[in-house]
């Protein structure tokens, strides 16, 4: 090898090394360490879900918040608030998911059921009863 | 000929109900010799009457209160009330926990384990459907005391400061939610009754989310408990590593391998600690040692055993 061509190939080399070592110290989750999160999957016995349909997964469930009137102001922290599996956990069924909140809004008939059952120490809708 | 009204009545009842027996405070009751104490209240748990529909941001500021968090209903609203629901959801109060640096630690659905965290000095944030199945009334309050003679339980409920609710009753509304409980945990402090996985998996979650000194209060004090756990070992070595305590984290992982032998995890993240503190030859027969253990994630260790090989040559 020519002079010229090893300095050439010294200088390639140090360029890659300067990027390498620049990579490890920003990225340490380059690594290939068996991560926290893997275990986590493999504690909940559940298949591990990409990056992408993470994102998908996400969008879903911050487009329901929006819709069931959510601030957008809010949004954004509340959905980065929660972890991979919590975000598939609820995603599509925002709808239907109790909502702790407890308020009496009814119809008379209903309400004479409830009445009823109150009194029989069924449930406990009228705390004052 | 006369009808039965009274049996009709009752019958009606018990359709509309659905199953009602209440097996857990039978038990709890029933038990001798009976349990002990018999009465226990935390007296000094903070109340927020809540405002319209809004018990989810009450009930949460009032266990984080309690864990030494100054944040009020109002705060919260915005973090985990729903308006369309005209309510919360528990995943939103969980999320919402780790934000504030406590780890929300999810209780079996026993109605023993919340006797167990008003033993330990811990309020319980408890959903409850008040109404029934087809007619459901979900609320949140939160649990602080119990007297087994009165067959009572106290609660921080709604507008009333000290509500008291008979057992059963509270157990029938409590069951219709799935039994779900929950505790706010300061960072180094182990749930009542905790279970190592549970106990893993709310770490996980919290080390996504909170300060890296309040993770490494959770890990810590995680490794404490049970120090052989190979999943919690794992965890505590993959947060010094990432951290950049390489010298810690492999001190972590050989602990697990100590404990667990076989368990290639923990060889391949050895030879990765070793390899970032350039100390590639001692890393070698710990990568190799992940590869002939691992049944998954081979790949892993493959690329684990290539560029520690590459480093040592």
């Amino acid at each position: 090898m020519s002079h010229a061509l090893k300095k050439r190939a010294r200088i390639i080399a140090y360029a890659m090394m300067a990027f390498f070592s620049l990579a490890t110290v920003q990225m340490p989750a380059h690594a290939a360490l068996l991560s926290t999160d893997a275990l986590v999957s493999k504690a909940e016995l559940q298949d591990q879900r990409d990056a992408l349909t993470q994102q998908l997964l996400r969008d879903d469930v911050k487009k329901e918040l929006l819709s069931l009137g959510v601030d957008p102001a809010d949004v954004e922290t509340r959905i980065n608030s929660m972890t991979a599996s919590e975000i598939s956990q609820v995603q599509g069924h925002l709808a239907n998911l109790p909502a702790g909140g407890s308020a009496l809004g009814t119809v008379a008939l209903v309400l004479v059921i409830l009445i009823l059952l109150e009194i029989a120490g069924v449930i406990d809708i009228f705390p004052k009863l | 000929m006369k009808l039965p009204l009274n049996t009709l009545f009752i019958a009606l009842l018990l359709v509309l109900a659905g199953c009602s027996t209440t097996p857990q405070t039978d038990k709890l009751l029933g038990s001798t010799p009976v349990r002990e104490p018999a009465y226990r209240e935390l007296v000094d748990v903070p109340f927020f009457p809540q405002a319209l529909y809004q018990c989810g941001p009450a009930a949460l500021a009032t266990v984080l209160q309690h864990s030494g968090i100054a944040v009020t209903p109002e705060a919260l609203v915005a973090r985990v009330y729903v308006p369309e629901r005209q309510g919360s959801f528990q995943v939103e109060m969980v999320a919402a926990s780790r934000q504030y640096e406590r780890l929300p630690y999810v209780l079996p659905p026993r109605l023993q384990a919340l006797l167990d965290a008003i033993d330990a000095g811990q309020p319980v944030l408890i959903l409850q459907n008040l109404g029934l199945d087809w007619y459901p009334r979900w609320h949140y309050a939160v649990v602080v005391g119990y007297d087994l003679k009165a067959e009572k339980l106290f609660l921080r409920s709604g507008t009333t400061r000290r509500y008291e609710m008979a057992m059963r009753l509270f157990e029938r509304t409590w069951r219709r939610a799935d039994h779900w409980a929950m505790v706010t945990m300061v960072p180094g402090q182990i749930p009542p009754n905790a279970d190592k996985r549970r106990y893993f998996l709310a770490a996980a979650a919290f080390e996504q989310f909170a300060s890296p000194a309040a993770v490494r209060e959770v890990w810590q004090r995680g490794i404490e408990e049970w120090p052989g756990d190979a999943d919690i070992g794992l965890g505590f070595g993959n947060f010094l590593y990432n951290q950049g305590a390489y010298r810690q984290a492999e001190h972590t992982y050989r602990q697990v391998i100590d404990d667990n032998s076989d368990f290639a995890p923990a060889y391949n993240n050895l030879a990765e600690a070793l390899l970032a503190q350039d100390r590639a030859a001692d890393a070698l027969p710990h990568a190799a040692r992940a590869l002939e253990l691992g049944t998954e994630d081979t790949n892993l260790y493959r690329e684990t055993y290539r560029k520690v090989l590459e480093a040592a040559q």
